[in-house]
């Protein structure tokens, strides 16, 4: 069996990426969905608050209601399922990249080196990272880039201290060993013998945090501070619902859940990983 | 842990703490915004200005500023919010409290509920319950704690009003205490405050609940069919005991690990609790103080929660010795 099959021959494995696949397909099909606007106000007076299963004052019927201006719902989180899963992939990509560049430049080089970029990777951990993401976005004007490099340089350090510990114990490893032995040695060391060795760890990693930078992008965009409106993003749309709460709850209700069932394919994939691809990790 | 090995411990807590801040005055410093026409307002001068970057402090180079800063923060003097005119250790101590409660009263129902949870669902395992209740706990572990906040507002403050549930299911959304609780007796001031803790408390202790009930679970099951475990039935040591000193014991020590670990996500989570239930704490006024670029309360808040990570770390590093046997000796 390959690592693909080992993984999904994992029951929780196989759910999670089938749930991220339909989210992903129906991100990216999103025009073919819905021929209806993200972004255009219907008639507002007649159209707003609609609610779930209902037709609009213009006859429109809404599978998931309308907003305050009469936007569709199920179109905004179609569409809005672009934004929070873009950012989330994208930030992750990000975090992973820079972490193992740490991770490995701190592990192969040693000594001083490594002593620096493990103690700024203490120091960026040491503060909770929602505090850390407000200081800089607020420091920028935000925008959908921001997000994610934002998020991206707030979750790298897991990733850079898994890297680093397992290339610590690869280097020992004969096949490491034999390679320098045979002339291997800087960045086609690092790229073809210890990054590719040690990404299991980082793979189950990067699953777990997929879904909590969707969810932390979610809750930037709700304290105002995220994915700018009208471009709808879950987090926002969970936010602008907010004051509308009692009289159309499912403004906010909808989005939410599409967060946690988004989060909980992740940790699902995550889990089912840490199971089927590190027999030694403990069993859950 | 010897003296020497504490004292280390501290230094390089310390450190790290300074780091932080470090790292924050940099970020901070380096922002294209201008603190100066923030506090003045579009309507200020270029004279105006200048006068206010003097006073800020900002018309000095970049290392200049930091030390000077750093130097008076150390000493205590955390200098006077831009935004509210006062001074930041007002600030401070005002928040700190209700921060510290909500958390400390978090951690309780989030470790004694998930310890109680995990080892019935370990007891239980592979029933229909387990598996109802390993679902439940992944779908809360799964919810934004912004959006179970909403919904928990949603069912016990508006919709049990509407629908008239009897007083004691219904619970404020808003604040530490209500509008008249000067004017109750000391007996209903302390029900009326502990019913506005419920919700916030509600909010994070299921999702703490739910990692941790996952986590014993699976740490009890582990542990279970390791050899030691083998070897303390074959020498006919009653399952009782078993259970408790030799299962229950080992499975657990890792908690004490992840405690220590779980703090800045719990200090991420109470920050969404406390804005949307307006409780006056550290999140809340971090908030504030970064909308309104704040910078001197942005600084102290950093510290404060640099320095509450840090501890919790050593603290849980202290009870892991006290805990487990093997660390205490490695360590002298």
């Amino acid at each position: 069996m390959n690592a693909f099959q080992t993984l999904m021959s994992d029951r929780r494995a196989l759910a999670g990426t089938v749930l991220l696949g339909i989210l992903s397909a129906v991100a990216i099909a999103a025009p073919l969905l819905t021929s209806a606007d993200p972004l255009a106000h219907g008639n507002i007076l007649s159209d707003r608050f609609t609610a779930p299963l209902h037709s609009d004052g213009s006859g429109l019927f809404h599978w998931l209601g309308t907003d305050r201006y009469g936007r569709d719902i199920l179109t905004r989180l179609i569409y809005g399922a672009r934004i929070s899963l873009s950012v989330g992939f994208l930030s992750v990509t990000v975090s992973v990249v820079f972490g193992t560049v740490i991770g490995i430049t701190a592990a192969t080089w040693g000594g001083v080196v490594e002593r620096i970029l493990m103690a700024f990777t203490d120091i960026v951990l040491a503060l909770p990272r929602l505090v850390l993401l407000l200081v800089l976005v607020t420091i920028w004007e935000s925008s959908l880039t921001l997000v994610v490099l934002v998020l991206g340089f707030t979750g790298w350090m897991t990733i850079a201290r898994l890297v680093r510990a397992e290339v610590r114990s690869l280097i020992s490893k004969p096949f490491v060993e034999a390679a320098r032995a045979a002339g291997v040695r800087g960045m086609r060391l690092a790229w073809h013998h210890l990054v590719p060795n040690s990404m299991t760890p980082v793979f189950v990693a990067a699953a777990l945090s997929v879904g909590n930078a969707i969810a932390l992008e979610a809750g930037l965009s709700f304290l105002g501070l995220g994915i700018p409106q009208p471009t709808p993003s879950w987090g926002n749309m969970i936010s602008a619902g907010r004051d509308a709460l009692v009289n159309a709850p499912w403004i906010s209700t909808l989005p939410g859940l599409c967060v946690a069932v988004t989060v909980i394919a992740c940790n699902l994939l995550g889990d089912g990983a840490r199971d089927a691809l590190d027999p030694r990790a403990p069993v859950t | 842990m010897t003296a020497r090995k504490a004292l280390i411990r501290l230094a390089q807590s310390a450190a790290l703490v300074l780091g932080v801040v470090t790292l924050t005055f940099i970020l901070i410093n380096l922002a294209p915004g201008d603190p100066a026409r923030l506090w003045l307002g579009p309507g200020a001068g270029v004279q105006e200005l200048d006068a206010a970057r003097q006073a800020l402090g900002l018309d000095r180079p970049l290392h200049v500023r930091y030390f000077s800063w750093l130097a008076r923060f150390v000493r205590g003097d955390w200098g006077t919010s831009i935004a509210q005119q006062r001074p930041v250790i007002q600030i401070i101590a005002a928040a700190l409290p209700h921060t510290l409660l909500l958390t400390t009263l978090s951690l309780l129902v989030t470790y004694i509920g998930g310890i109680a949870v995990g080892i019935f669902q370990a007891a239980r395992n592979s029933t229909k319950l387990d598996t109802g209740l390993t679902i439940l706990g992944l779908l809360i572990y799964g919810m934004p704690a912004y959006w179970l906040a909403i919904t928990l507002i949603l069912i016990f403050s508006y919709g049990a009003a509407v629908q008239g549930w009897p007083q004691w299911l219904q619970f404020p959304a808003l604040g530490v205490s209500s509008l008249d609780a000067e004017f109750l007796s000391p007996w209903e001031n302390l029900v009326d405050r502990a019913k506005h803790a419920v919700l916030p408390l509600a909010t994070l202790g299921a999702i703490g609940m739910a990692g941790t009930s996952r986590f014993v679970r699976a740490s009890l099951l582990d542990v279970r069919y390791l050899d030691f475990v083998r070897a303390a039935r074959a020498k006919g040591i009653s399952p009782q005991r078993i259970e408790l000193k030799h299962i229950l014991r080992n499975a657990l020590l890792p908690l004490v690990t992840l405690l220590g670990l779980s703090l800045p996500a719990l200090f991420s989570g109470t920050v969404f609790v406390e804005v949307i239930f307006a409780w006056p704490g550290m999140g809340r006024a971090t908030v504030t103080s970064v909308l309104a670029r704040d910078y001197p309360v942005v600084m102290a808040m950093t510290a404060i929660y640099a320095a509450l990570v840090v501890a919790g770390n050593m603290l849980a590093d202290f009870l892991y010795t006290l805990a487990d046997p093997r660390a205490r000796s490695s360590a002298s």
